[in-house]
């Protein structure tokens, strides 16, 4: 007893008195923290997947092609759409939607300004992480972080900047927005947003990767499923993609051009290397002295092959940066899936209004020339409305004898749709830079009409299966009376439309436009072909400035008070007892 | 001690190994088996005899020095020193202390000092368990419904297992945890202190600590309620403490107790719900309406086609509420020993308790335990062990049978029937085949064949053994100074095991649905220890005037947790229930770890002047794990004074009929620590990875800047007894300052990349209240009549008088054009559980408007736009304009005859956000309670009441019940409905999917107050000497019913609601308080 006793009194006197402070400090046993955290390059691999995770994310992509689309004259309701999307369709934008939440865009930013904060620790820890792949990761995340900011500037015009990563409450998080574009006397102006976003970048351009994996002897199909990294994974080119379309919104067209052209020579070049070590290369062909992927395969009777390649496949030899989700088993694309369409339901909560499909192959479409093989491979008319099908289709085939024929039961149009959503989405591709560039040299003035034409051509014959330039059919730059700018637009501005349907592009185009031109009447009418009902008011409502940006979300308002909200929308705090 | 030199024995008379004998009697003469020791001066036995048959003993001395004691059972033991081999003694009958003076006196504050009740400075309130002997209590805070001023206690449901939620003197916090901290025996009673349970979202698990408690086994209960008393609990204390004082062994002849009693439960009864019949109407109808299309309700189920193959099975009239309800029975056994001798005490107590519920396939069996020992080295040494242990196994439904049936479409049968109605043995659920209006059916599964085949079992295990050791290091008696050393190690074992079961035989998808025969497995273990270490110092002064005591108190524990959840579905067969078993489609395993550890030091010192002049202090550190080290520390100081006016002489002189009368001013402050751990970590976790590459992200933001939130409570007390404590009583005035009050998930912009901060201390709040509590002790006499009453009544306000900008704009919703939507608001200095809405004004009894009415075309009463008088407004066509639902949104909607009418609060013809107004609150302007008894000889009638007043409810429950929107089945009420143009009805019509009938308005917010006859029970006992023929020491009878009526005008089944946080209350369907009778006896010998 008295043994016991002893021993009882040393325990509860020995634990009484460890020390006090040490005593409190206990880890979470179910995560790792900071303090643990950064001290290997598998760390900072690690950080950086989680920025494109997050970018990939589905709320992530269903604004990328919501505000980069759904205003425009490309998209209408389909089939059970969520009230929210149904009400921004019919032009009703409401600060408490959604839809104008941005906080996944501030996730990935901050994930990416977390990987530029603590990259450079680690380098000086472990000795495996060499300084070249520090600066390549650094490039990684700034892309990452800029394309983010630049997505939110052109849907908002101003928005909080922030480089620093959060880490601790400490800081102030009611940041003041930094505008893109200011109003002065009813026009709107660029404002110091692109010049930050212009400067981050280049400090980083020439720090990226060219090339992730050597692929200059894999046929397209091979490097579709073996170099994925070099199209999914941030590259110089896709930082260049970013600059030059970064300039051409601030309206520096020599920079733009410059870029562009440093992206088209890469791929020239990576053309003729392929070339020399594949011999021929029968899916490929230089239209216009560009290397860009045929519709029909040399030796074939079928068109749908640059559709299914670029957009059924993913990572083709056009890509410069899409959103890998192919073989992923762990996140699907369901924005495709769900808005666009699958193999159950061929129509999706989105559809497309039927002028854009409507007699085509008559060769009475405004839009699409009976031999534009995007009208059949990107949109199928069988359904009640007509749906999209590109991203959707894993493949599309057609004759290659569409300019021959009156209708479409003999252009045996195949469209296999995909069952889950492991579609890429695609965020720049070659045709898109060829097209930037030409929208930058028609601004440069007439003197550059000509290569301006050159690039649309060569777009454009690649779609319609026009082998050599000024064949049957194709486009001729007389048409379009050199003395009018504004037919060089519009025929850029049209092509655009025609190529990048659906990938969040046409609303940013139209945007771009009206700043450009100062006034929204183009916007307003091409935006509002779609509507049957309330046509004139959407439209004047549309010709306000202002609605070119879309309404700050009112959580948003609430939280940070350095906010403002867009006159459009008007203020909303009318709550009263 | 024992090495004392030999040679100094030899100066005395005796020497060691002398034989001594003697007797030992009593009044009536020689006493046989009466206890003689020899102790030395320690006080420790070295050895002992006991009496023969005529009083005689003898044995050899081992010290002369020593000392000899004689004992026995119901006489005054007796020490006298060894001189002489032959003693005669005479024991004294322990009854004759009559005429000595009782000095000590009644000691309160349990795990503190023990101050005495009239020298106690702080607020706080005593119950003995001797007021609700015999009373079917499974536990406690049933008992304490009522009896406590200022403690709100609500019953979070009527499910077995579930316990009760308390607030007491009203919430002062956000949505932190705002339950009293439960001290039993000065151990904190927790069975999980990891849990980051937002209390809001937990569970009746959460609130059934107490029920591990055996009400048979508890002596008193204390409430501690101001900061001045809760200050020695520091963080813990900050939202009050409950102090349960055990029963504990005393010395004596070994006692056995027995109780045992049987309860009968049932449900209150609820809503009325519709036919099948009454139902297939009210759907045709709702179907019908929106778009007054006949394609529209031209729906299968509904009817009644004898061609459709099927068709039986929606043509049913099935009652599924009374099909899930029955009566439940309870049974408590409770047997008990106690006794004590010279070295130790004990008490052995074991209950078992077996349940039925009053809900179909319910059962909870329990299983209690406690061993305490008190063991007595000597009279300066003491171990103290407790030993007690808890098995639950509550074999609960697999989901909430009660809610299903009162949604469940009351046309379809329990079992399936074939074309020709006859039940063709097994149980009907919705197929996925149905049509696709009802298509939301499916999935709902029929509440009995749930009941009858799916598992879900809760096992839970709690050990917690406790080590004392008491030793006085200084004088043991009273009358000289004592410095006590007490340490105390606490080890609290628990272990909980759930194990559910859904067999295929529910499941109507394909196999490879999720829910396909799915086992799932979860097991909780957590040990924690706790270290006591106390001080006490009690001076002697010579003027005994003065008196004084002192304490320091240091505190560690530790614990850790691991939690691991399997589940699998797929499995073969409906047999084989095991998780780990083969050929599974799929199965999911997760785990995880958690540990806590706190430390803190206390110090209270307690001074009293003549017993009438009193103060005390005391100070509390509190280190946490759960700050940053730079916010580690709190201090929580607190001081408090008495004046026991009626102790000075002057009024004993001149008021002799005041017992009583005391004012009690106090002081305190404590903290409040959040709920969840590692908050000043950032934490990375593993997301989805990329390209197939691993990714890892920063999940939080660290908070380097979290405090702890700190209430200051300032208290006066006033206490008062009349004619000698036949009427006592006391009177509470408080005000308490929150201040860096925590909020949990505090929104931020989420331009810093995150939406919230895990915590954040946001602002300030004010609680204003007073309490009152009066007792009476043998108030009225009447011969063999006695009557005695209790009465407590409080108040309590709270509102935030500060709160950052961003954080108040955050919480408050915006009108989202919903229906059944009612807003949260918080603003500066307005109370909490303010409830907004629109004013509902009836229904539209026509739709097209004309100025006289046209029967059965149009009316007045019609959906227009009145201006201010009250004139209809009217367009440039002299047309009337008509009444709109927020007008110009996405929403936009024009009012029908039949629609629900809403108060135009502003006359601009439409109802929209700017029509909302302020309804009522949902604090109670009054709670309390209060009992009276009677005792007629050995009988006794005891009656407690409890009551609440002034709160407003929303009642969610009637709402969803007489929305007519959706396939959900309705209550009776509906039948009333307005169905054709010109119809004058107060409710609305059915709309399937459509319309803005049931917005969150002052419809269905009902007036909660009511009054419970909480429990009447009546009691007998059976005089002594009638039993001691039996060999018995007592025996009684008792029999009582619980929640007997309740007079309320709310229309819901049970105006108890609990309220959490900011929140208004809602009633949202709980399983009511369920009503019971019973009938118990208790046997002693």
């Amino acid at each position: 007893m008295k043994r016991t006793l002893t021993i009882l009194s040393a325990a509860l006197l020995l634990t009484g008195f460890t020390s006090c402070s040490k005593y409190l400090d206990t880890l979470p046993l179910n995560d790792v923290v900071l303090e643990n955290y950064w001290t290997e390059k598998n760390d900072v691999t690690s950080v950086l997947n989680s920025c494109y995770e997050s970018l990939e994310n589905r709320e992530s992509i269903i604004r990328m092609a919501v505000w980069g689309e759904l205003r425009s004259e490309n998209i209408v309701s389909g089939t059970s759409v969520p009230n929210e999307f149904a009400d921004a369709l019919k032009e009703t934008l409401l600060p408490a939607s959604s839809l104008t939440a941005w906080s996944i865009f501030y996730q990935t930013i901050n994930r990416c300004n977390t990987v530029i904060h603590y990259a450079p620790e680690v380098q000086q820890i472990d000795p495996n992480y060499t300084e070249t792949e520090l600066r390549a990761t650094i490039a990684e995340a700034t892309f990452i972080r800029d394309l983010c900011y630049f997505y939110l500037l052109r849907t908002f015009a101003s928005v909080p900047i922030v480089f620093e990563a959060s880490i601790s409450d400490d800081e102030d998080f009611e940041v003041e927005p930094t505008p893109a574009f200011i109003m002065q006397n009813g026009q709107w102006v660029v404002g110091p947003a692109f010049d930050i976003l212009i400067n981050d970048l280049k400090g980083v351009e020439d720090m990226a990767v060219r090339r992730y994996i050597d692929d200059s002897n894999m046929s397209n199909s091979t490097a579709a499923s073996l170099a994925t990294e070099n199209s999914s994974r941030v590259t110089r080119y896709a930082i260049y993609a970013l600059l030059a379309e970064l300039n051409l919104w601030k309206g520096d067209f020599d920079e733009t051009i410059r870029y562009c052209d440093l992206i088209i020579d890469a791929k020239k070049k990576q053309y003729e290397e392929k070339k020399e070590n594949l011999g021929t290369i029968t899916d490929m062909l230089l239209f216009n002295d560009i290397p860009l992927i045929r519709e029909c395969e040399e030796g074939s009777t079928r068109c749908g092959n640059a559709i299914t390649e670029i957009f059924g496949r993913g990572n083709s030899f056009e890509s410069i940066f899409e959103l890998y989700f192919q073989t992923n088993q762990r996140s699907s694309n369901d924005f495709i899936n769900q808005y666009y369409g699958n193999a159950s339901n061929s129509l999706g909560r989105f559809a497309t209004p039927e002028e854009n499909r409507k007699d085509v192959i008559t060769g009475n479409n405004k839009l699409f020339s009976k031999d534009d093989c995007r009208a059949y491979g990107t949109m199928d008319s069988k359904t009640s409305k007509v749906s999209i099908t590109k991203y959707v289709a894993s493949s599309v085939s057609m004759s290659n004898r569409l300019s021959t024929l009156s209708d479409e039961n003999s252009a045996s149009i195949t469209i296999s749709r995909r069952s889950g959503g492991y579609t890429n989405w695609i965020i720049y591709r070659l045709t898109d830079i060829m097209l930037m560039k030409a929208e930058a040299l028609v601004y440069k003035g007439e003197a550059y009409y000509e290569q301006a034409f050159e690039l649309v051509d060569a777009v454009n014959r690649r779609a319609r299966n026009i082998i050599t330039a000024g064949g049957a059919g194709a486009l001729k730059l007389t048409d379009y009376n050199s003395s009018m700018t504004k037919m060089m637009e519009d025929l850029v501005l049209q092509e655009r439309k025609r190529d990048l349907m659906f990938e969040g592009k046409r609303w940013y185009d139209l945007v771009r436009y009206s700043i450009r031109t100062g006034n929204n009447s183009y916007l307003s009418k091409q935006a509002t072909v779609k509507y049957q009902i309330n046509v004139n008011s959407i439209q004047i409502r549309l010709s306000n400035p202002y609605t070119l940006f879309w309404p700050l979300n009112k959580n948003e308002l609430k939280l940070n008070r350095k906010l403002k909200q867009n006159p459009a929308y008007g203020d909303t705090e009318d709550f009263q007892r | 001690m024992l090495l004392t030199p030999l040679s100094a024995l030899r100066s005395f008379a005796q020497e060691a190994d002398e034989v001594i004998s003697g007797t030992v009697s009593d009044a009536l003469g020689p006493i046989m088996q009466a206890n003689v020791v020899e102790i030395d001066n320690a006080n420790r036995i070295v050895s002992s005899t006991t009496t023969d048959m005529n009083g005689n003993f003898s044995f050899k001395i081992k010290n002369p020095k020593n000392k000899l004691r004689f004992s026995f059972v119901g006489c005054k033991p007796k020490t006298v020193p060894i001189k002489g081999t032959v003693y005669d003694i005479t024991l004294d009958d322990e009854t004759t202390l009559t005429e000595v003076t009782v000095v000590s006196k009644g000691r309160g504050n349990g795990s503190g000092l023990a101050i005495p009740h009239n020298e106690l400075s702080t607020s706080n309130q005593t119950i003995s368990t001797k007021e609700f002997e015999g009373l079917a209590l499974t536990t406690i805070d049933e008992a304490l419904q009522g009896r406590i001023a200022g403690l709100d206690i609500v019953g979070n449901s009527g499910n077995l297992g579930s316990g009760t939620s308390m607030r007491l003197r009203g919430v002062s916090s956000i949505n932190g945890s705002s339950e009293p901290l439960i001290v039993v025996d000065g151990n904190v009673w927790e069975s999980d202190r990891n849990s980051g349970i937002d209390i809001s979202s937990a569970n009746d698990e959460k609130f059934a600590e107490l029920l591990n408690v055996n009400p048979e086994d508890i002596e008193s209960i204390s409430v501690l309620k101001d900061a001045a008393a809760t200050a020695i609990w520091g963080s813990q204390g900050a939202n009050g403490v409950i102090e349960i004082k055990l029963k504990r062994g005393s010395r004596g002849k070994t006692r056995v107790g027995y109780s045992y009693r049987l309860t009968g439960t049932w449900q209150p009864k609820g809503y009325n719900m519709l036919t099948g019949d009454e139902y297939t109407m009210l759907q045709k109808e709702a179907y019908f309406n929106p778009r007054l299309s006949s394609g529209d309700s031209n729906i299968n189920e509904f009817n009644y086609s004898s061609g459709n193959i099927g068709w039986q099975n929606y043509a049913a009239n099935t009652d599924w509420v009374s099909e899930v309800q029955k009566t439940g029975w309870r049974q408590n056994h409770y047997l008990s020993l106690t006794g004590g001798g010279e070295k130790a005490n004990f008490r052995i107590g074991a209950g078992y308790d077996h349940e039925t519920g009053s809900i179909i396939k319910q059962v909870l069996d329990r299983l209690t335990s406690r061993v305490a020992l008190d063991y007595f080295v000597s009279d300066r040494i003491k171990i103290i062990t407790n030993l007690a242990f808890t098995y639950t196994k509550n074999q609960k439904n697999y989901n909430d049978l009660l809610n299903t049936a009162y949604r469940y479409m009351p046309n379809v049968p329990i079992y399936t029937r074939d074309d020709n109605g006859n039940d063709l043995g097994y149980y009907f659920n919705v197929p996925t085949t149905v049509s696709p209006e009802l298509r939301d059916r499916v999935g709902i599964y029929n509440p009995v064949a749930v009941a009858n085949l799916a598992k879900n079992e809760d096992t839970s295990y709690k050990i917690s053994p406790e080590f004392q050791l008491v030793y006085n290091l200084l004088g043991v008696e009273e009358g000289k100074t004592q410095l006590k050393y007490e340490g105390k190690i606490v080890f609290d074992i628990f272990n909980n095991y759930i194990d559910t079961f859904f067999p295929s035989s529910l499941n109507v998808y394909t196999y490879t649905n999720a829910n396909n025969n799915r086992s799932t497995s979860y097991a909780y273990k957590s040990l924690g220890i706790t270290t006591t270490h106390t001080l006490t110092f009690v001076p002697h002064f010579k003027n005994e005037d003065h008196s004084m005591m002192m304490m320091l108190r240091g505190q560690l524990v530790d614990g850790s947790s691991t939690t691991q959840k399997t589940a699998v579905y797929g499995l073969p067969t409906g047999t084989i229930q095991s998780t780990g078993a083969e050929a599974v489609i799929g199965s999911d395993f997760t785990s995880s770890e958690g540990q806590w550890r706190s430390l803190y030091f206390t110090y209270s010192v307690h001074y009293a002047y003549k017993s009438r002049y009193m103060a005390d202090f005391s100070i509390r550190r509190d280190g946490s794990t759960k700050f940053g080290p730079d916010n580690r520390w709190g201090t929580f100081p607190a001081f408090s004074l008495r004046w026991n006016i009626s102790k000075e002489p002057w009024v004993q002189e001149k008021l002799p009929w005041l017992s009583m009368l005391s004012v009690r001013p106090g002081v305190g402050i404590v903290g409040t620590q959040p709920n969840g751990d590692y908050l000043f970590y950032s934490k990375y976790r593993n997301g989805d990875g990329y390209m197939g590459g691993r990714s890892t992200y920063p999940s939080n933001v660290q908070l380097k800047q979290l405090k702890w939130e700190e209430k200051k409570t300032w208290n006066l007390g006033f206490d008062f007894g009349f004619l000698n404590d036949k009427i006592t009583g006391n009177i509470e005035l408080y005000r308490q300052y929150t201040k860096d009050l925590l909020m949990q998930n505090r929104s931020i912009a989420t331009s810093s990349g995150y939406a919230k901060l895990d915590y954040d201390n946001v602002g300030k709040m004010e609680n204003v209240g007073w309490e009152f509590n009066i007792n009476s002790n043998n108030l009225i006499k009447f011969g063999k009549l006695g009557i005695d009453l209790n009465v407590t009544f409080a108040n309590n306000r709270n509102i935030i008088t500060e709160m950052d900008e961003t954080c108040l704009r955050s919480l408050n919703d915006d009108f989202n054009h919903g229906n059944g939507q009612y807003m949260t608001r918080i603003e500066i200095d307005k109370p909490f559980g303010a409830i907004y809405g629109f004013r509902y004004k009836g229904v539209y009894q026509y739709t097209d408007y004309s100025s006289t009415e046209v029967p059965g075309v149009s009316g007045p009463n019609a959906p227009v736009a009145r201006d201010a008088m009250g004139n209809v407004v009217t367009d440039d066509k002299g047309n009337a304009k008509p009444m709109t639902f927020c007008y110009g949104t996405s929403s936009e909607y024009e009012f029908k005859g039949g629609d629900a009418m809403y108060e135009d609060i502003n006359h601009d013809g439409t109802i929209n956000e700017l029509d909302i107004v302020y309804i009522g609150s949902s604090l109670p302007k009054i709670t309390g309670g209060f009992g009276i008894k009677f005792k007629f000889g050995r009988w006794t009638l005891n009656n407690q009441f409890n009551f609440r007043y002034g709160n407003k409810i929303i009642n969610a429950n009637r709402m969803n019940a007489e929305a007519m929107y959706n396939n959900n089945n309705q209550s009776r009420a509906v039948n009333y409905r307005w169905r054709v143009e010109g119809d004058v009805s107060d409710v609305p019509r059915a709309l399937h999917q459509s319309g803005y009938n049931w917005l969150g308005s002052d419809r269905f917010v009902e007036d909660g107050s009511f009054l419970r006859l909480n429990y009447t029970q009546l009691s007998y006992s059976f005089p002594t000497k009638t039993i001691k023929k039996w060999g018995l020491t007592q025996l009684s009878f008792h029999i009582s019913a619980q929640n007997v009526f309740c007079i309320t005008k709310y229309s819901g089944s049970d105006p108890e609601i609990s309220s959490f946080g900011y929140r208004p209350t809602t009633d949202n369907s709980q399983t009511p308080k369920a009503k019971s009778i019973t009938g118990g006896i208790t046997i002693q010998f």
